[in-house]
Formats: structure tokens, C-alpha cells, sequence
């Protein structure tokens, strides 16, 4: 599932779309404002912006010597989402009082930048890499920072972008955070 | 309540065996907070604790060629799970030459264990097998046994690898006692056995590891509350212990060790009418052990007599401990748009000093099983269990403050309560052992868990 995701000549077959293309700012718009509907608790607006064959997928990592590759995990995921697991967990957390893990919720700060965006096989769909940090604060002194990069397919669906598959790649191996309890 | 006044609330320089025994009132069944928050309290548990008891590091399944290796910690030591010839090694990692870490990686392959820094090369067992510039270096010779790595005991049992630093301790099957049959119930259910996919999760949170242990060794009273948000968008009744967990077959025993056995009557009666009149085999068709594809339990009635089959049809196994840290879960569930399905993991809960711990999750299917089927039991498992399962994530919320609050002089004085006790009546031709109650989930598991962790502190 993964093999998609490495630099191959394959995935490489796609064009790149310039810095600064407008197509190109565009996206980079799109990935803006999602992230900030997250930074801003705006759940159910996030929801919207995602669409019914969604994969959301989280390999589990290892460190591994050079010489066995980048030890991302063929098979076991942290998670692997698909539309209505990602809605039930937004309505856990929306329209629910006891969803603790968020409740308080955390504050966040999502930075979003480095976007290499392709166009792939599929007229309409882009292929977006991005590198992600993001800054979470629970309460007390609890605060952690996780850093991924982000591969992300996105679609045109004639009203905007919608987003249709993304894969999060840790650069972590053992998590530093008690649960993973925000999209990142 | 009772008088837990000083010595209690005093740090001690290092607390001997009467002041531990003093930690637990066995009269009123209450533990001192501070077993959570006391870093001398933790230095005896890497002594008395860590390098005594049986503790499970890896699934054999994560290492099954010659050479494969994986990377763990028991108490503050970090060890290796390699795979001889002859077997499985369980090995401190730890260089004994000048003390650097044999193995870097979380896993992989050594023909032979070297460490960077000086090029001393050894076994898989450990054993001493050269140094660079040996005869300059050493004209006088070296003696093998000083300059081989620590090795511990090992024992594999249902797949887990278990080590133990104690030459004197009594073997695995002594240790698990009563639990060995619910270990086999869980784990040891087809010709071919279970197998890891893939690597663990693996997370830190900051709170004691005995905080998350001690859950797992029965608490069912949390759940109506900590995940009250399931029943809310699932619609079940926040009143009825039923559904919630907490009328099913507990099982607490001397060791330690801990299982719910969970009535699948009374949590899926509901969706198949005539579901309590059915065979048990037929019972197993529609319920399959997590983990296991339907096809193949067809395999389960040469291994399980009709007495014990019963049980993994009505009252499986499903949620609980091996002393002191190895966590099993293994439920039917429902999905959120309502399909029934099954997810099996195991998860150690490892100290990484007193107020942080490291949760490694791995989850399991049947050897054989299909990609599909495999690929399924991740999406499902890790939807409600692990870092970002929706079950798991709240428990993680609130261990760190549960095991906090014994850290000031006052919070110290606090007390953990178990207070509730049940009736130990075994159902009829019950074949698994230790203490079973079926009227109500209360909190004897707990308690012996606990009765258990001080017999090791106070030995």
C-alpha cells in the first residue's frame, strides 16, 4: 500500500506543478484553510472537506539500519480510517459531552508547508506531499510537538477541492503523545 | 478510612520491606497513592520486581528466522528477543565490555551481535566470540563467563516470549498457575497458532505503568463512565451494567493474573434470535474468536473438549492480565455503522521511570489468515484500541491524573480503594481455575493483582 508513496520512477511519472502555478496556490489555499478548520475546532467543517471514499492511514515506524529502507510499516498502522470511522470519530467529539481525550480540547497550531504537488493518472486528481508540524497543548505542563510528512490525494469534485486520501507518515517511531487524539 | 498518617507521607531514603508492607491495608483492601508517584518505591520494583517475575517481551511470530531480533525494555533494562538455532534468547543489551548498546534498531537480522564501539562480537546466545586485536589486547586470555553478555531465562508460552532475570525462580507454568487454560482459551485455538502483524504501536504516557496494569486486571466499572461517549452514539442504556460489562464471568487469581470472560448472550443475544439455544459450534459460525477466520473453527472442537468449547462460545476469555504488565483484549465488536466484528491485541505496559511508561501494542490473527482479513483486524483494532482508538484514547487521559495525584504530601495520604468484593462460585463444568464470580463485576481481580505486586516487593 505503501509502494505508491516511495520516490519510484512511477510515482515520479506525474508532472510537477510549479511553486507559485496558479493551480499550485490553489491547493496550497485549500491546505491552509484545513488546517486551520482543525486549529479552530471546526470538526463538522472539516468533515465537509473530505469525501465518501476517503482513506485516512497512519503507518507504524521503526528504526531500522539504512540498508533495510525507511521502516515504515507495510502493514500495521497507528490508524486506517476510512469515511465512517473518521465520522464517528468527529461525532464522538462533536456531538457528544464525554469525549475526554478532547474534552477539554487541546490547543493546537498545524503548520503546514514544503507542498510538491503532481498530477497522477487520474484526470482531476493531484497528488500533494507536504511536511506537517504540529504543536499540541493538553492541560498542566502537557504540551508535545509531532512532526510528519503528509501525502495526500486530492480531487476536484467542479466546486473545490476535496481531499480523498492522505497517509501520515511519523517522523516518530515510539510516539511521544498519550493518545493520537487530533487529525493531523 | 484508614489511618495511612506518616510513615506514609514520608519520602524515606529507601523504604525496606516493612514500611512496602505497609503501603497495602489488607483489612480495609486499600493501597497507598504513593505506590505511584514514589521514586524509591520504583528503584525496589526494578529489584524486587523487574528481575524476578516473568516478564513477556515479544510474540515469537516477530522473530522467525535464525538471526531476527527485536529490541525491548524490561524495568529500566533494555534487552533483545533474538531467534538461535535452538530457540528464543532473551539478552541484556548492554555491551560487557565498556557498556554500550548491542543493538541499535528496534529490529532486524544479526548473524552475529557486534558492538560499534569497540568490535567485541558474540552469539546469539551471548556468549563471547572476539575482540579486534584479541591476542595483543589480551595475551593473558579472557575469561569467557565475565565477558559474555547477561543472558535471561526464557520461556515461550501461546506464542509470547516470556524472560525471567531469576535463576531461581519457578518456571512459567508454575508462575501463570491458574491462568495457563485461559492463556490457551485466548491464544492457543488452531493447528498453526497466532501470529503478530507487522511491527507494534508503541506510545509513552506520562503516568505510572501500574495505573493502566491494574485496569487491566478487571476493572469493568470504568467503562460505563470513562467511555460513556460509546453509549451515547450507540445508544446504550448509561443504567444497565449489562451492557456495559459488568454482569459477565470474572476470573482473579493468587498470581495476579486476571480475565473477564464476556457473555456474548447478553451483549449480542439482541442481533441473532435464538441466539442461547444454538450448538456451540454454531455459536462460533456467527461469533468467531477474535482473530480467527471463520473456516477455520471448524479446527477448535479437536482441541477443546465440549465443556471448555462452551465457554469460548458463550463466555470467551476476553479482557484481562498476565502479572504484572502483559494486557489481552480480545471482544467481538460492533462497528460504527453496526457490522459485528472481533479485534485481538496484546500490550505491555513498560516503566520508563516512575511517572512514565511505554504502551506496545501488537495486534494478532490466526497464521493463514487472508490479507483482507488481516488488513481488517488492524483497521478495526486500531479504531478502538491503541493511541488513537476511540476506547483507548480516554483511558490514556486520565491514567497520568490518577497517577499524579499521589505525588504531594497531602494527595500521598490518599488511599486506592477496592472495596467491593464478590461471591467466587464457578458456573457448572466450568474448566478454567482460580476465583470465578458472576454476580457483578467488582473488585477482588484488582485486589489480588495488587496482593500480588507487594508479595513480590515485601519477598
Amino acid at each position: 500500500m505503501l509502494e505508491d508513496l516511495k520516490e519510484t520512477p512511477a510515482a515520479r511519472a506525474g508532472n510537477t506543478i510549479p511553486f507559485g502555478d496558479p493551480l499550485y496556490n490553489d491547493v496550497m489555499q485549500f491546505l491552509i484553510e484545513e488546517a486551520q478548520l482543525l486549529d479552530d475546532g471546526l470538526l463538522n467543517d472539516w468533515l465537509g472537506l473530505i469525501t465518501r471514499d476517503m482513506l485516512y492511514e497512519m503507518p507504524v515506524r521503526d528504526h531500522v539500519r539504512r540498508s533495510a529502507g525507511s521502516g515504515f510499516e507495510p502493514v500495521m498502522k497507528w490508524i486506517d480510517d476510512d469515511y465512517p470511522a473518521i465520522a464517528f470519530k468527529v461525532k464522538r467529539y462533536m456531538a457528544t459531552e464525554t469525549a475526554w481525550a478532547e474534552d477539554p480540547p487541546s490547543f493546537t497550531r498545524r503548520i503546514v508547508s514544503n507542498l510538491l504537488l503532481r498530477t497522477t493518472a487520474i484526470e482531476g486528481e493531484l497528488s500533494a506531499r507536504t511536511s506537517i508540524l504540529a504543536y499540541r497543548k493538553r492541560g498542566g505542563d502537557e504540551s508535545r510537538l509531532i512532526s510528519a510528512r503528509r501525502q495526500d490525494v486530492l480531487r476536484h469534485d467542479g466546486q473545490g477541492w476535496k481531499l480523498c486520501r492522505r497517509v501520515v507518515m511519523l517522523d516518530q517511531s515510539v510516539v511521544d503523545m498519550a493518545n493520537i487524539a487530533i487529525f493531523l | 478510612m484508614a489511618d495511612y498518617d506518616p510513615p506514609f507521607s514520608r519520602r524515606l531514603p529507601m523504604p525496606g520491606a516493612a514500611d512496602v508492607a505497609g503501603l497495602i491495608n489488607r483489612e480495609t483492601r486499600e493501597i497507598s497513592h504513593r505506590v505511584y508517584t514514589d521514586p524509591d518505591l520504583y528503584e525496589l520494583e526494578l529489584e524486587k520486581l523487574w528481575s524476578k517475575a516473568w516478564i513477556a517481551v515479544a510474540h515469537e511470530s516477530e522473530i522467525p528466522n535464525p538471526g531476527d531480533f527485536v529490541t525491548r525494555r524490561v524495568g529500566d533494562d533494555p534487552v533483545i528477543i533474538i531467534r538461535d538455532k535452538d530457540g528464543v534468547k532473551c539478552l541484556l543489551n548492554v555491551c560487557p565490555h565498556r557498556g554500550a548498546a548491542v543493538c541499535r534498531t528496534d529490529k532486524g537480522n544479526a548473524p552475529l551481535l557486534r558492538c560499534i564501539y569497540h568490535g567485541w562480537t558474540f552469539a546469539r546466545d551471548g556468549t563471547f566470540r572476539g575482540a579486534p586485536f584479541k591476542g595483543e589486547m589480551y595475551p593473558q586470555g579472557l575469561d569467557k563467563d565475565s565477558v559474555s553478555i547477561r543472558a535471561a531465562r526464557v520461556e515461550v508460552c501461546a506464542g509470547i516470549v516470556f524472560m525471567c532475570w531469576d535463576e531461581d525462580a519457578p518456571p512459567l507454568d508454575d508462575y501463570l498457575g491458574d491462568f495457563r487454560w485461559y492463556l490457551k482459551a485466548l491464544l492457543e485455538r488452531t493447528d498453526d497458532g497466532l501470529e503478530v502483524i507487522g511491527s507494534p504501536q508503541r506510545f509513552v504516557i506520562n503516568a505510572n505503568w501500574k495505573v493502566a496494569s491494574e485496569q487491566f486486571a478487571g476493572d469493568a466499572y470504568h467503562a460505563s463512565q470513562l467511555h460513556k461517549s460509546l453509549g451515547e452514539l450507540r445508544g446504550m442504556d448509561p443504567n444497565d451494567p449489562q451492557v456495559w460489562g459488568m454482569c459477565d464471568t470474572k476470573v482473579a487469581t493468587y498470581e495476579g493474573h486476571a480475565i473477564i470472560c464476556f457473555d456474548q448472550a447478553k451483549r449480542f443475544g439482541r442481533n441473532v434470535p435464538g441466539f442461547a439455544e444454538l450448538p456451540a459450534i454454531e455459536k462460533l459460525r456467527l461469533f468467531p474468536p477474535p482473530g480467527m477466520p471463520s473456516e477455520m473453527v471448524d479446527q477448535l472442537p479437536a482441541r477443546f473438549p465440549p465443556n471448555e468449547l462452551d465457554v469460548l462460545a458463550d463466555t470467551p476469555p476476553s479482557n484481562g492480565i498476565v502479572f504484572p504488565n502483559l494486557g489481552i483484549w480480545s471482544t467481538t465488536s460492533m462497528l460504527p455503522d453496526g457490522t459485528l466484528t472481533s479485534f485481538l491485541s496484546l500490550r505491555t505496559y513498560i516503566p520508563h521511570g516512575v511517572d512514565r511508561f511505554e504502551f506496545v501494542m501488537w495486534v494478532l490473527a490466526e497464521r493463514g489468515a487472508s490479507d483482507t482479513f488481516r488488513q481488517n483486524m488492524i483497521r478495526v483494532t486500531s479504531l478502538a484500541q491503541g493511541a488513537a482508538g476511540f476506547v483507548e484514547q480516554d483511558d490514556a487521559e486520565v491514567w497520568p491524573s490518577a497517577s499524579a495525584g499521589g505525588r504531594g504530601f497531602i494527595g500521598r495520604q490518599n488511599t486506592l480503594k477496592y472495596l467491593a468484593s464478590s461471591e467466587h462460585q464457578p458456573p457448572p463444568n466450568w474448566p478454567g481455575g482460580g476465583l470465578v464470580a458472576t454476580d457483578f463485576s467488582r473488585d477482588d481481580s484488582q485486589w489480588l493483582w495488587w496482593n500480588r505486586y507487594f508479595d513480590f516487593l515485601t519477598q
